[in-house]
This record gives C-alpha cells, sequence and structure tokens, in this order.
C-alpha cells in the first residue's frame, strides 16, 4: 500500500507529488514537502558519518515508524525519490529504481516539453505512475 | 574500412527534439507549448518542409553509406525490402514491423515499436492539438530520411506518416513507376 509519493531535485524544489491515500490533502503542501526534504537532508548525512567503513554515497534507503515506512532513493543526477507506504511494506529500493528507470526515462526525459528543474506537469507520466504504484502490494 | 557504431536511436531524438525547438521557438520568453500555439498554419507548413529538406539531405548520404556492401536490383519489392530492412536496422537497430503493397506502386509500412513520441499522451489532453503539431514536425524529418533514402536509390517518392496508438507509426510512400 503506497500512501504518498514525491520527488525531490538536489536543490530541494519539489518536482512532483502524488497522493493516493484519497484523504483530505493538506493546506500547504509546500511547508510539508520543505519539511520533509530538510528531514531526508539531515538524515543522509547522519547515515554517512556513523557508517563504519567510508562511503561515498549516504547509505540511507529507509526509516519504519508504527504507521508508515518512508523509502527513498538517490540517483547521481540528484533526483530523489522518496516513497510513503504501509509500515509493513518490504524493501522498495528496487522498485523505485525500476521507477526511475522505465517511467521516469520515458515519461520526462523523452518528453520535449518537459523543462528541467521546474514541477513535472506531464499528465501521461502521473497515470503511469500511479498505475504501477497501485499494483504494488506488500 | 568504416567501423559502424551503434548509437541507441534516443540521442537523434533527442537532438531532433532540440532542432525543432530552436526552429519554433522564436522568442525565449515563451515556451514551446505557447510557441507551438502561435504558430499560424502557413509557418506550421514551412517549418514541416524545413525539416523533410534536412532529412532528405540525410537520407541520401546514409544510402550512400549503406549500400556500399549491397547489391540491389530496380525492381519495387526488393527495393521496398531494402529499406525495411537496411535502412531501419541502420537508423533504430531493428526492422520495420510490417509493409503492405498494393500493386500500384503504394506501399504502407507500419513500425510498432517507434517510442519517439511516448512522453506525450496523445490520446485525450488539452494539449492535444500543441502535441500533434510538434509529432508532425518530427515526422516530418523521418519522411525527409524515406524520400532522399529513395532519392538516392534512384526513385521518386512521395512520402506520409501517421502516428497511431501505442507507439507505433505508420508510413504511406508512393513510388513513381517506371
Amino acid at each position: 500500500m503506497v500512501y504518498e509519493f514525491y520527488i525531490f531535485n538536489n536543490v530541494g524544489n519539489c518536482l512532483f507529488y502524488l497522493n493516493l491515500r484519497g484523504a483530505t490533502p493538506d493546506k500547504n503542501p509546500q511547508d510539508k514537502q520543505k519539511l520533509i526534504f530538510g528531514m531526508l537532508h539531515t538524515m543522509k548525512s547522519m547515515c554517512k558519518k556513523f557508517s563504519p567503513q567510508a562511503v561515498s554515497v549516504s547509505p540511507f534507503t529507509s526509516y519504519v515508524t508504527d504507521s508508515y515506512k518512508l523509502h527513498i532513493l538517490e540517483t547521481s543526477s540528484g533526483l530523489n525519490f522518496v516513497m510513503f507506504t504501509h509500515p509493513d511494506m518490504m524493501d522498495q529500493t528496487h522498485s523505485l529504481k525500476w521507477i526511475y528507470s522505465t517511467i521516469y526515462c520515458t515519461f520526462v526525459i523523452r518528453n520535449p516539453f518537459y523543462e528541467p528543474k521546474k514541477m513535472i506537469t506531464s499528465v501521461v507520466f502521473k497515470q503511469k505512475l500511479e498505475e504501477y504504484l497501485l499494483t504494488l502490494a506488500r | 574500412m568504416s567501423t559502424q557504431i551503434a548509437i541507441p536511436d534516443i540521442t537523434y531524438n533527442l537532438l531532433i527534439n532540440e532542432i525543432i525547438k530552436y526552429s519554433v521557438c522564436t522568442d525565449p520568453n515563451l515556451s514551446l507549448l505557447e510557441s507551438l500555439k502561435n504558430l499560424t498554419k502557413e509557418e506550421l507548413q514551412d517549418k514541416r518542409q524545413a525539416m523533410k529538406e534536412m532529412g532528405i539531405s540525410v537520407g541520401e548520404r546514409i544510402i550512400g553509406f549503406i549500400v556500399k556492401e549491397h547489391v540491389w536490383t530496380k525492381e519495387h519489392n526488393s527495393l521496398m525490402r531494402f529499406i525495411c530492412k537496411e535502412l531501419w536496422m541502420y537508423l533504430f537497430g531493428r526492422y520495420i514491423g510490417r509493409l503492405q503493397a498494393n500493386n500500384k506502386g503504394v506501399y504502407i509500412m507500419y513500425d510498432y515499436k517507434f517510442h519517439w513520441f511516448q512522453g506525450l499522451d496523445l490520446s485525450e489532453s488539452i494539449d492535444r492539438e500543441n502535441f500533434e503539431k510538434f509529432c508532425s514536425l518530427a515526422l516530418s524529418w523521418v519522411c525527409g530520411v524515406l524520400k532522399g533514402a529513395f532519392k538516392g536509390l534512384g526513385k521518386e517518392s512521395s512520402i506520409e506518416a501517421a502516428v497511431e496508438e501505442n507507439n507505433s507509426c505508420r508510413f504511406t510512400i508512393t513510388l513513381k513507376l517506371g
């Protein structure tokens, strides 16, 4: 069960937001997005510092609480794919990688109307992503 | 002896997209979508013609590259088969899907894996008309390549292309007999 999906770039701008819960939308999603990015930035640098071996890329992939689990994939191009799911969900790195390589690459990079660093407004990208996320079971 | 380097067709798909943007966006303050909306019919036709001429020039030269290893006949059907196999393999790394012929010199080629327009949703959207303008400009280039290829092989032709559902494209080729 996927609750929400975000795409951030390396500066902190939220390029895409998808809410699958069907609950009432937040009054000010930008505040929440800024909070999420700030928290993720801190988590990534903390995990990197605590790591017993020296790593160049932050090893942070997910955290779990009683009510949700957060998964993150950071790409070399500076994109952060963030997914909020049900706490029992397994590790979703493979599905985030698939979303990047198939859905994002096809519908965003190949789209001549997409301007980099701006919000993704492609309707077909949203549709395909929603279809895929709804198929993600445990 | 030239070695053939396989370039995935996304490279020149993106390059053709940039060429179209360069020719359409005359005002730097407008986005691509708005520039397409502002194009008049004559301007769109002019730009299509320009893309086609670019393609003709490319097609003629590519044919010069490809035929050096092949023995060819002047018979239409084998020419068409040559185009469907060798030219498409050279450009896109695969064979074209299907070739239909009526015996009066009109051929229809179907390519079922034409991924250039996957990023655009052509089924239902407000900007559908502008997306279609963009696709027609990109397809004019491909038509030009085909026309140039036939010219290089010594045949006059007229080519039209249309995008169909599910990443497939249809090219209608009319060859002058004789």
